[in-house]
């Protein structure tokens, strides 16, 4: 009820009254003077007409707007002055004198290389920004046949990391400036179109009109306890002035998993695997003494080839007092593997409005996304399984083939996993704005803007009979089974600010303070049931289910309440200081420390513009900048620090046939005590500087940044007896520290247009202090990582191998491995203890890569372009979870084909002698399974033809036809043995643990735009 | 100009005020879905659902539910792991290489979840206004359990920690000094249960911890110090309370429609009541036991653990007074009546007892599989007597103490005190039950002897076989360890001054510094 009271009424209230005022002053100046026409025509440098450009009464709303020739009209006082202004040009003042017709050349702006940046909440010409932000264009964004924004993304701006892997649906993980939380969520902030979000998984990539990605303190402080982890700004085309515009661009093509793993047939399986049992002294199982005649490829069984498309289309124009912009997109992407797929229709309203003082901006943009998650791990799975055992296997309650005592896996098998589950997720989503601004002196603007985002949801999984018990050796067979978990999410954001912008002199101030609040409400219900029969036809709906049933939801709410100023200030463009400071109230920190402050400030300096810089002819501008601040970071779930009770930890008393169970209630998970901000403070140092008429761009940044109070919810002692997930607390200091360089260079040659970027960013990531000397956080599959003072978040922790024992005479003049035999592995013993044991482990190798970096290159010819991404990561190792399993040779599997295991007749130094058990040869946590995780991928090419207009102009209605050809992930260059070098990682803590990743798909797509 | 400017004043204010007045507590949001530590423990209702909460943790995977089994009769000597998890195999030969193996990691977390619910009561409970009388009982209740829990944690690692209060994120209990120290920690909570627990209970109260239950677990816990003295007190008081009768039938004791009965100390109850198909604390979950789906033999099970087979020779040792086989045989053990060398007699209820599931015996199921048929399997605690699966909800209750137990151990307390020949009263009352003749006229060191015969045919796979080994000190020396090895060959590779102990989780040992049991470091 309350949030619909601040909410609503607004919109309502807002319209009537801001109407009138409009008209009232309009009616005043006309009371002043004689009324006049004056006609004329507006060109641009090379004298041709130009369309769009904004024509102003000075000092009223009075206006017009010049049409595709260059020409207006418009009926002015006739003593009054005339305002010509168009983005990217200098706006020019002309006096009317009485004068009915007035043509002017209007001058590019040489110093707005692009338009305004948004900056927290000023919008700031991009040469008075003093703090490090970048922004990627529109174009780039599109050229990717991507279901998200943030795919896009990668490769293209310094300092931004993303992570995709290859799964339909996935939502990258991306990090600004390294890791700036031990365990918290480090993903940035989104903010699209005013609204604040955690993902844009769904906002159609087609709809962009720009992306501004914000990195330093300065930038980043106006959003307080969000800013810690960087701000992707993302906004939405709006209708441009003119004629409505209808256009289509549609793309669709296929997807391919490009490298897998070479396995074992039959013969060699079963040879190895005789070994193996052999010795260990033990009698291998019947399917490996005498293998069946079946050699099961799992890999071709599971992987297939996945398709993409996409279609896009939409109807856009403006008057000179409104515009819109309605467009809508189909998106549709078939897995790479048998069983997940995702799709989504997206449509997006956006209208604006100006009258007077008073201007409306909306947006929204309603989605429907559905997607066929992954089930298990398949791609650890279809190493698991053995090459004797059928994909489809009538004898079992699934009818898919999976281990028992003749053909021994513990491995699930991963096709029957993806049929048997049907695990989806659907998302309706409405998110949107409504920004109303008034202009109350104009010096004086208050805007008020309120956003909000719904999404619908409903989990769902349908498990036919037979899972589990129908899919792996000794798992219990379980009846088909129902689990539905639907509700909503609501968030809704108020934000009032007063922004002021007005010039003394030379003195240039702007300035904005705001009052905003937020509002988080999740409410979800979770049922389910069994008991659907065996099939092959069920039923899928609850009130079908025969069996048991249970249910389960809640209502989870988070809200917090703001205080902001912000102010840049420059003298004669010269001389930049920008400040910003938000107070942030949070119901999800401990009540006792509810509320926190976090502050920036900036100084920046235009060389260029001072008088001894006058005779340096090279520069056409530079700027050096310095930014330093504090920012927070309370990406954290409700309730934390409560003490929380689960009603339901029951037994059975009373005895006898019924044995009732009675209620028992109990704290079964610790609660986070003290819960604090998570804080971080970055100081930037950076310059820009453009060369040869703004042909060459260069922007370098270096930045510290310190995470102090990390929030984190390390493993605790297993004798604290907590059950569920650990708690959180503030504990840990982290640094990020790191330079960024972006370079670009544009020119045209008469017909040959040419252009390249490039970005590279290194990165270092220390933890610097935890709770108390000697506390580590482990994590990965095995624990094969460690979090400790003086590394990296998630660091490997492993022993090392020293190489293979290949005669019992070097075993005894080892001394510590005295139960090892020949083509067991040798380890270093590291402390030195004289025995191998789990104490000699050492940290090794890099989950982070020390450089990454991205390079794009586009030539024009004529009608042709061709663009090219080259993305690429240095200086980091992966964990290979998918060799381990292919090589561990103690354990049933399959193994590489190409894999040579250790014989007296051949002594192998890599690789051991299979023995089943082990012993000590297959430990997870050694340095064997960690590799080189460079490469270099192409990860974007397009080529695209336009029609010519000569051709266009006979197709009636039709404006421009381009046809593009585009291959992502196209090329990789790396020694990594695994699917993929691009991996998402095992967790916060794991980030370089590749443990069956869905590898990244190659993708070929055909496309089309048509313009009307 | 003025009116105009009035009217954006009197909008921009009523804009303000709808935006900032409507929620003054914004910031505080309570918890709408489930009551907090603040909230809860008013009432005496609360209480009892806390005490309810301490007894379900001895249902727990590390628990009686599932790994204790594995923890005690697969690594002692009475039986062994060939499953094809390369690891539990291993496990029960004592060779872990990582410490935080499931197996090992979940029997140490769990009895500390199941230690803090008892802990929460201690805490909490004495500040509820309620009945005194229910409050006493609840606490030694609380007691009780936590002794429990601590008498299994040092009988596998020694020196475990001593948590006494509710974990708290940052809660460091220190870690027991000596293993002397946790003995002295558990006498004192079994005094404190044994002043505050009811003789017996009725109606829905029935499968609470007695004082009885105290009584002899505190004569366990003396005598697994070898305080004999001390043990045969408390155990005297269990017989002469006049509470406990040997169950008639000696099977009554596995079987889930006998539960609860004269025979019965103290119980660990399991139902296979449930409507959620899961097994953690949620309404409707699973309050099972899981042994018979993990022991059960191949196709039935997972027969992840199996028996020795001198446990058969055992039995073979003594027959009836009317000439037949110990029926404990068959109750204990299922194995092919065909394996050589094995007296078959097909006019003896042993032998004719040889079926198990779908009416077959192991040559019938095995024809053709010469490895499973000659395998010994588990059959006490298997539901085989009323069904023809296993399953991972087998309501069989574990009987932690027996009387029983209770007569042997008082037994062996006498027999060390010299008091030989009113063991051996004590000892026929239990081999009478089965039939066997009555002992007379031995030795004290040859009633030593026969007691280790007498508690492996009683109680062979009840868990109680390596606190014997443990008190017996077969597992300290090379001699003892030799003993072992002629009947299990896990004992191969018992390191002594090692594998008696446990190795504490890495976890543990890692975060909290805690100290590494001998040989494991």
């Amino acid at each position: 009820m309350p949030t619909l009271l601040y909410f609503l009424p607004l919109s309502v209230l807002v319209a009537p009254g801001a109407e009138a005022a409009g008209m009232r002053v309009t009616e005043l100046v006309r009371a002043v003077a004689p009324a006049q026409t004056v006609t004329g025509r507006v060109v641009d440098e090379k004298g041709q007409g130009m369309p769009g450009v904004t024509v102003l009464e000075k000092g009223t709303s009075n206006g017009a707007t010049t049409d595709g020739d260059g020409r207006y009209s418009l009926t002015v006082a006739d003593n009054a002055i005339l305002t010509f202004s168009f983005v990217g040009y200098l706006t020019q003042e002309v006096a009317v004198n009485g004068r009915t017709s007035v043509d002017i050349n209007l001058a590019p702006d040489s110093k707005a290389l692009n338009e305004v940046v948004v900056v927290g909440y000023l919008r700031l010409p991009t040469e008075q920004v003093t703090g490090s932000v970048t922004q990627v264009n529109q174009e780039q964004i599109r050229r990717a046949p991507v279901a998200s924004v943030t795919e896009a993304l990668q490769g293209r701006a310094a300092g931004v990391q993303v992570a995709n892997s290859g799964a339909p649906g996935q939502n990258p993980i991306v990090n600004i400036r390294g890791v700036g939380s031990i365990q918290l969520g480090s993903s940035p902030l989104y903010i699209v179109d005013g609204v604040w979000t955690n993902e844009i998984r769904d906002i159609n990539p087609s709809d962009i009109e720009s992306s501004t990605i914000l990195k330093d303190a300065a930038s980043l402080a106006p959003y307080g306890s969000r800013g810690a982890n960087g701000v992707i700004i993302i906004t939405t085309r709006r209708g441009k002035q003119g004629k409505p515009a209808f256009n289509f661009n549609g793309y669709a093509g296929v997807q391919n998993i490009a490298h897998t793993y070479d396995l074992a047939g039959t013969a060699q399986w079963a040879d190895i695997t005789r070994q193996m049992y052999e010795n260990a002294g033990q009698t291998p199982f019947s399917g490996a003494a005498n293998p069946p005649a079946i050699n099961t490829d799992w890999q071709k069984a599971l992987i297939q080839s996945g398709r993409v498309q996409s279609y896009n289309l939409g109807l856009s124009g403006a008057s000179e007092s409104a515009n819109y912009n309605v467009s809508a997109g189909y998106f549709n992407q078939k897995g790479t593997i048998v069983g997940p797929k995702f799709e989504r229709y997206s449509v997006r309203v956006n209208t604006g409005a100006n009258r007077g003082r008073f201007r409306i901006e909306q947006s929204a943009q309603f989605s429907r996304a559905m997607t066929t998650r992954v089930n298990g791990l398949p791609f650890i799975d279809v190493l698991r399984m053995l090459p004797i055992i059928p994909v489809r296997d009538s004898a079992t309650v699934s009818g898919y083939g999976f281990g028992n005592t003749n053909q021994i896996t513990f491995g699930t098998n991963p096709i029957g996993q993806q049929d048997v589950y049907n695990n989806t997720n659907l998302e309706n989503r409405l998110i949107g704005s409504l920004a109303p601004e008034i202009k109350l002196f104009d010096f004086l603007t208050y805007r008020l803007n309120l956003g909000m985002e719904y999404v619908g949801f409903l989990d769902r999984t349908e498990s036919k009979y037979g899972q589990a018990g129908g899919l792996r050796m000794n798992e219990p067979i379980r009846p088909a089974q129902l689990y539905e978990s639907r509700g909503e999410r609501i968030f809704l954001l108020a934000e009032n600010t007063l922004n002021f912008q007005r010039t003394f002199g030379k003195h240039n101030v702007n300035a904005v303070a705001g009052y905003t609040e937020q509002k988080n409400t999740i409410r979800n219900t979770v049922a389910d049931a069994q008991g659907f029969g065996t099939g092959p036809t069920y039923y899928w709906s609850l009130g079908a289910a025969t069996g048991s049933a249970s249910v389960g939801g809640g209502t989870n709410k988070w809200a917090k309440r703001s205080y902001l100023g912000q102010v840049a200030y420059d003298f004669d463009d010269r001389y930049l200081v920008t400040g910003a400071v938000r107070r942030d109230g949070s119901s999800l920190v401990d009540p006792v420390n509810k509320w926190g402050t976090f502050s920036a400030f900036s100084l920046g300096w235009r060389i260029s513009r001072e008088a001894f810089f006058e005779n340096v002819p090279l520069f056409s501008d530079l700027k050096l900048r310095a930014s330093y601040g504090q920012l927070g970071n309370d990406n954290l779930s409700e309730y934390l620090y409560q003490r929380i009770l689960n009603p339901n930890v029951n037994y059975p008393l009373g005895g006898g046939a019924s044995q009732p169970v009675q209620n028992g209630a109990t704290q079964n998970q610790l609660s986070s005590n003290d819960l604090r901000w998570e804080k971080r403070k970055t100081t930037n140092f950076g310059f820009d500087a453009s060369f040869l008429d703004n042909r060459l761009t260069l922007a370098a940044d270096y930045y510290i940044s310190r995470t102090t109070d990390a929030l984190v919810n390390p493993a605790i002692p297993l004798y604290e007896g907590n059950v569920g997930g650990n708690p959180f607390t503030n504990l840990g200091e982290l640094e990020n520290r790191g330079f960024e360089f972006q370079a670009g260079y544009q020119n045209t040659t008469g017909n040959f247009r040419y252009g390249a970027n490039a970005n590279l960013t290194t990165l270092r990531n220390r933890v610097t202090q935890l709770a108390f000397e000697g506390q580590n956080y482990t994590s990965g599959p095995g624990g094969v990582t460690r979090t400790v003072v003086g590394q990296p978040v998630g660091a490997f922790y492993l022993m090392h191998m020293l190489g293979i024992f290949q005669t019992q005479a070097e075993i005894d003049a080892y001394e510590k491995q005295p139960n090892a035999k020949p083509g067991d592995v040798k380890y270093e013993d590291l402390n030195n203890d004289g025995v191998i044991s789990d104490a000699d482990r050492r940290f090794t190798g890099s989950p982070f890569p020390k450089l990454q970096y991205g390079f794009n290159l586009t030539l024009g010819y004529k009608n042709f372009d061709l663009a090219a991404l080259f993305q690429g990561v240095q200086g980091n190792d992966i964990y290979n979870v998918t060799r381990y399993w292919t090589d561990r040779m103690d354990d049933n599997g399959n193994f590489r084909a190409d894999i040579r295991p250790w014989t007296p007749s051949n002594p192998s130094t890599t690789t051991p002698r299979p023995l089943l058990g082990g012993g000590q040869n297959a430990l997870m946590i050694t340095d064997r399974w960690l590799e080189n995780g460079a490469y270099l991928r192409l990860k974007n090419l397009q080529v695209s033809y336009s029609l010519p207009k000569t051709i266009t102009e006979k197709l009636a209605g039709v404006g421009s036809v381009r046809f593009t050809l585009t291959a992502q992930n196209l090329l990789t260059f790396t020694k990594y043995t695994g699917y993929d070098p691009e991996i998402v990682g095992a967790g916060s803590l794991a980030r370089g643990v590749d443990e069956g990743n869905y590898p990244n798909v190659r993708t070929i797509t055909g496309g089309l735009q048509v313009g009307f | 100009m003025k009116y105009h400017k009035k009217h954006l004043l009197t909008f921009l204010s009523s804009t303000l005020l709808l935006t900032t007045s409507c929620e003054k507590d914004l910031l505080d949001q309570p918890n709408p879905n489930l009551p907090t530590a603040e909230t809860f423990w008013k009432n005496s209702q609360d209480a009892t659902k806390g005490i309810v909460a301490a007894y379900s943790g001895l249902q727990l995977l590390g628990n009686y539910r599932r790994w204790i089994y594995f923890d005690y009769d697969l690594r002692s000597d009475e039986g062994f792991s060939s499953s094809p998890w390369p690891e539990l195999q291993n496990f029960t030969k004592f060779i872990l290489t990582d410490y935080n193996f499931e197996v090992n990691s979940v029997t140490w977390g769990n009895h500390y979840v199941g230690i803090n619910r008892c802990n929460q009561v201690l805490a909490y409970v004495p500040g509820i206004q309620m009945d005194e009388t229910l409050k006493t009982q609840i606490l030694a209740e609380a007691r009780f359990i936590r002794a429990l829990h601590y008498f299994n944690l040092v009988s596998l690692y020694g020196r475990p920690v001593l948590a006494t209060e509710p974990s708290t994120a940052d809660y460091r209990p220190p870690q027991a000094s000596s293993e002397q120290e946790v003995w002295d920690f558990i006498v004192q909570d079994l005094q404190a249960a044994k002043a505050g627990l009811p003789v017996t209970y009725s109606g829905t109260d029935l499968g609470r911890a007695t004082k009885g239950a105290a009584t002899a677990l505190l004569g366990k816990a003396y005598m697994q110090q070898q305080k004999w003295t001390e043990a045969s007190t408390q155990l005297a008081e269990v017989i002469s309370s006049g509470r406990y009768s040997l169950a008639a039938n000696y099977r009554d004791n596995f079987r889930h429609d006998r539960e609860n009965g004269s025979e019965s100390v103290f119980e660990v109850q399991f139902t296979a009541e449930y409507s959620a198909d899961r097994d953690d604390d949620y309404a409707g979950a699973s309050e099972a036991s899981q042994r018979a789906q993990f022991f059960g033999l191949p196709t039935k099970g997972w027969t992840d653990g199996e028996a020795r087979s001198w446990l058969i020779d055992e039995f073979l040792k003594e027959k009836t007074t009317t000439g037949q086989k110990d029926p404990r045989l068959a109750a204990t053990l299922f194995f092919s009546r065909n394996r050589a060398g094995y007296p078959y007699d097909a006019a003896d209820p042993v032998d004719q007892d040889d079926k198990a599931y779908d009416n077959q015996t192991l040559d019938q199921r095995f024809a053709t599989d010469a490895y499973n048929r000659n395998r010994v399997y588990w059959r006490k605690y298997e539901n085989d007597y009323w069904k023809n699966v296993e399953g991972y909800y087998s309501p069989i209750n574990h009987r932690v103490i027996r009387y029983s137990d209770v007569l042997l151990s008082q037994a062996e307390c006498l027999n060390e005190q010299g008091k030989t020949t009113d063991a051996i009263t004590l000892i026929n009352l239990v081999r009478r039950r089965v039939g066997l003749a009555d002992l007379s006229g031995l030795s004290q060191s040859a009633l030593r002897t026969q007691l280790m015969h007498e508690r492996v045919t009683e109680l062979a796979g009840e868990t109680w076989r390596w606190h014997d080994l443990r008190r017996w000190g077969l597992l300290d020396n090379q001699a003892g360890i030799d003993q072992l090895k002629s009947r299990d060959p896990d004992f191969n590779t018992y390191v002594v001054g090692k594998s008696k102990y446990l190795p504490i989780p890495r976890t543990d040992v890692d975060i909290a510094g805690l100290a590494q049991n001998p040989g494991w470091n």
